[in-house]
């Protein structure tokens, strides 16, 4: 206690001197006497400067993103980002209960069954109600007999929950934040498509028969993806486009274990969340965050003009 | 049923084309036993003036396979079907499917011809879907070639020379006002030549001011050049003792220069093109100097185990009442480390007992008889 006393002091004497310059020569002074405090090891020394170095970085109001080329992954150009679009804290309550509502809203409901009502038959008494020396039976949909009812089956219903739509939409860009964070989300020009080699594009399509296109396809998406490191090695990546590019998704179709392309229709939180790596397109991104920041953006209307909210991707060069 | 008997439907137009254009199909009359030698070879002597061509027989005898006519020299023969800037993207196909020659057709052609009596001797011919697995016919023109470099580098003195070597190159070409329409453009890889004159190049601090110090200029113009014409030149690669012999050279000053965006941007370029090594971005925001942007690319090596990272850590091995074991410490560890184990071993043998296991039998009955269990 006495050494807390110490550092307490000498900081309150090193605010006193107005030298702000160096806190951290004023904590070096700071003592412990304790017996289990542990030395100071500089093994895991560069793990800690590294987070260290993130953890100091707290941007206010943008993030850098780049933009790179598909598929050479050289990088093209510079844009700013909000940091409300794709810096925003993890919140993994938010993205459990959208994955969870995502969940809920696919499921199909169609389980269907008959209740004693609803099977097919008579419903004349099976034998009299006394005399033959057996039970006493009704109709013969009784559920307790084969071929009857079923009591408390499942009947189609929508198992559909509901979750605010700027709890969603926050959710959302919580995601893309996360993967950002991770340094996961690529994104790349627009017009995303995978270039195959010459000798492909030029074959006639009668000599790629017999499954010679599908496997050649198979083959070179694995070495574009083992060169990128994008493949199963590095935990599969989802690819975004705003709409279906035949030869990406084609390929993709034939090694599915190395990851999945899908249009920006089809995508939803738990997608992104799934894979090691995401790559989309700019404009699919954009699409993305501007579909999805109904809290950031004001409802209220004043002199006829809705707000338009924070712009999305100023480009630096 | 055909209308009359013994009188066949007639054969499509396209089998009987067919049949007449296989060649090596034995002709009717070959089949036959009856010879009709004598007669043929005086008709023919009588049609041709001078030697007949062809066999002496036609009727019994095949032609000789002809080669395919050409009015072409032999040395435009020789050319290979396609020129060499097809060649260099086509993809190797596999043949034509034909139909194979039977087993008779190919003893008359090839009297050398045995067939084959075990499915050993059989030729294996792989399926359609394995053909590109075959490396012959995946080559450089199916090759990806991305803009970073294929293999990730991971020795921190190789990428702290590449540091030093972007970090020049982006200073000379903003000391030469070339840095903000070079930055869109792909950089040359750059010959060992090139490498060397820009590590040569010396980065002089005065009162907190980093400037060059030698030749700039050539470090431009190696940089500005197409990148197309020298991509060819592989890039240089430097081994593990270069690297520490450059960078003894240093003084750590060097790492205290402040990026900004555009110059982040331009070494991370640069870097991902010489090492594979991509900055993510919201680690690259966070640096703030070059000695930054080395922490966000030095990677820790992952230990294999958990005995290995103990191990490199001298307080533990140093105390005196903790050993570290790669694996758990079972009972014939515990026997061997006393010297019993040899001597247990033996004695199990001599009994014809199993040294470890139950020889497939169960475990011991009589402890699960005296927990109760059956």
């Amino acid at each position: 206690m006495a050494g807390r006393g110490v550092g307490c002091l000498s900081e309150a004497m090193g605010a006193l001197r107005l030298s702000a310059a160096k806190p951290s020569t004023v904590t070096r002074t700071f003592t412990r006497s304790m017996a289990t405090e542990a030395s100071e090891t500089s093994i895991t020394k560069t793990a800690s400067d590294k987070s260290a170095l993130i953890q100091s970085w707290n941007p206010v109001s943008t993030v850098p993103l780049t933009i790179h080329n598909f598929p050479s992954f050289e990088p093209t150009s510079l844009e700013k980002w909000s940091v409300d679009h794709l810096y925003l804290p993890l919140r993994r309550d938010l993205l459990h209960l959208a994955v969870v509502f995502e969940g809920d809203n696919t499921r199909s409901g169609t389980a269907s069954s008959k209740t004693r009502w609803d099977v097919h038959g008579s419903h004349r008494k099976i034998r009299p109600q006394k005399g033959t020396g057996r039970a006493r039976l009704g109709s013969k949909q009784n559920p307790l007999l084969r071929g009857g009812g079923k009591s408390f089956g499942p009947h189609p219903r929508d198992f559909g929950t509901s979750l605010n739509r700027k709890v969603y939409d926050k959710a959302w860009r919580t995601a893309l934040s996360y993967r950002y964070r991770r340094g996961e989300l690529i994104v790349c020009e627009d017009g995303m498509e995978l270039a195959m080699p010459r000798g492909f594009e030029k074959a006639h399509k009668k000599d790629l028969r017999w499954g010679l296109r599908e496997a050649y396809q198979a083959r070179y998406m694995k070495s574009v993806l083992d060169t990128l490191g994008l493949g199963k090695a590095d935990g599969r990546t989802l690819f975004v486009t705003g709409d279906r590019r035949e030869q990406l998704y084609s390929a993709m179709e034939q090694v599915p274990w190395e990851g999945r392309a899908l249009d920006l229709e089809d995508v939803d939180i738990k997608d992104l969340l799934e894979t090691g790596k995401v790559v989309m397109e700019r404009s699919v991104l954009k699409e993305m965050i501007e579909r999805h920041q109904s809290d950031l953006v004001s409802n209220v209307v004043v002199g006829g003009l809705k707000g338009s909210g924070i712009p999305t991707g100023q480009k630096v060069f | 049923m055909p209308r009359i008997p013994r009188v066949r439907g007639l054969q499509s137009l396209q089998i009987a084309s067919a049949s007449s254009k296989t060649l090596p199909r034995l002709p009717f009359s070959a089949t036959r036993t009856l010879s009709t030698t004598a007669p043929v070879c005086d008709l023919r002597s009588k049609l041709w003036k001078g030697p007949a061509p062809g066999p002496e027989d036609p009727y019994t005898q095949r032609p000789e396979p002809e080669e395919p006519l050409s009015n072409l020299p032999e040395e435009a023969i020789s050319i290979p079907r396609h020129p060499r800037s097809v060649a260099k993207w086509r993809l190797p196909l596999p043949p034509k499917r034909t139909e194979a020659t039977t087993e008779k057709e190919l003893a008359a052609n090839d009297p050398t011809y045995t067939p084959a009596l075990t499915i050993e001797e059989l030729e294996e011919i792989p399926p359609f879907n394995k053909w590109w697995d075959q490396p012959e016919h995946w080559g450089k023109e199916s090759e990806f070639r991305s803009f970073g470099k294929a293999e990730k580098e991971v020795e921190r003195t190789i990428i702290e020379v590449q540091v030093r070597r972007a970090v020049v190159e982006v200073l000379s070409l903003q000391q030469e006002n070339k840095l903000a329409e070079q930055l869109v453009k792909k950089w040359p890889e750059g010959s060992r030549e090139a490498l060397e004159q820009t590590l040569a190049v010396e980065i002089v601090s005065k009162d907190g001011q980093f400037s060059l110090q030698g030749d700039v200029s050539s470090v431009v113009s190696h940089l500005t050049q197409d990148a197309i014409s020298s991509s060819e030149e592989a890039s240089p690669r430097i081994t593990l003792e270069e690297a520490a012999e450059i960078t003894k050279k240093w003084d750590a000053k060097w790492k205290e220069i402040k990026v900004n965006d555009e110059t982040k941007f331009a070494i991370r370029k640069r870097i991902y093109q010489l090492t594979g090594n991509l900055i993510a971005d919201s680690k690259l925001g966070a640096a703030r100097n070059v000695r930054d942007v080395l922490t966000t690319l030095f990677q820790q090596r992952k230990s294999t185990s958990l005995a290995d990272e103990l191990l490199a850590k001298p307080e533990v091995t140093k105390l005196p009442n903790v050993r570290v074991h790669s694996r758990k410490v079972g009972p014939i560890d515990k026997e061997i480390e006393i010297g019993r184990w040899k001597i247990i071993e033996e004695e199990l043998k001599k009994r014809d007992l199993p040294v470890t296991g139950t020889d497939g039998l169960s475990g011991n009955k009589e402890r699960e008889w005296m927990r109760g269990k059956m």
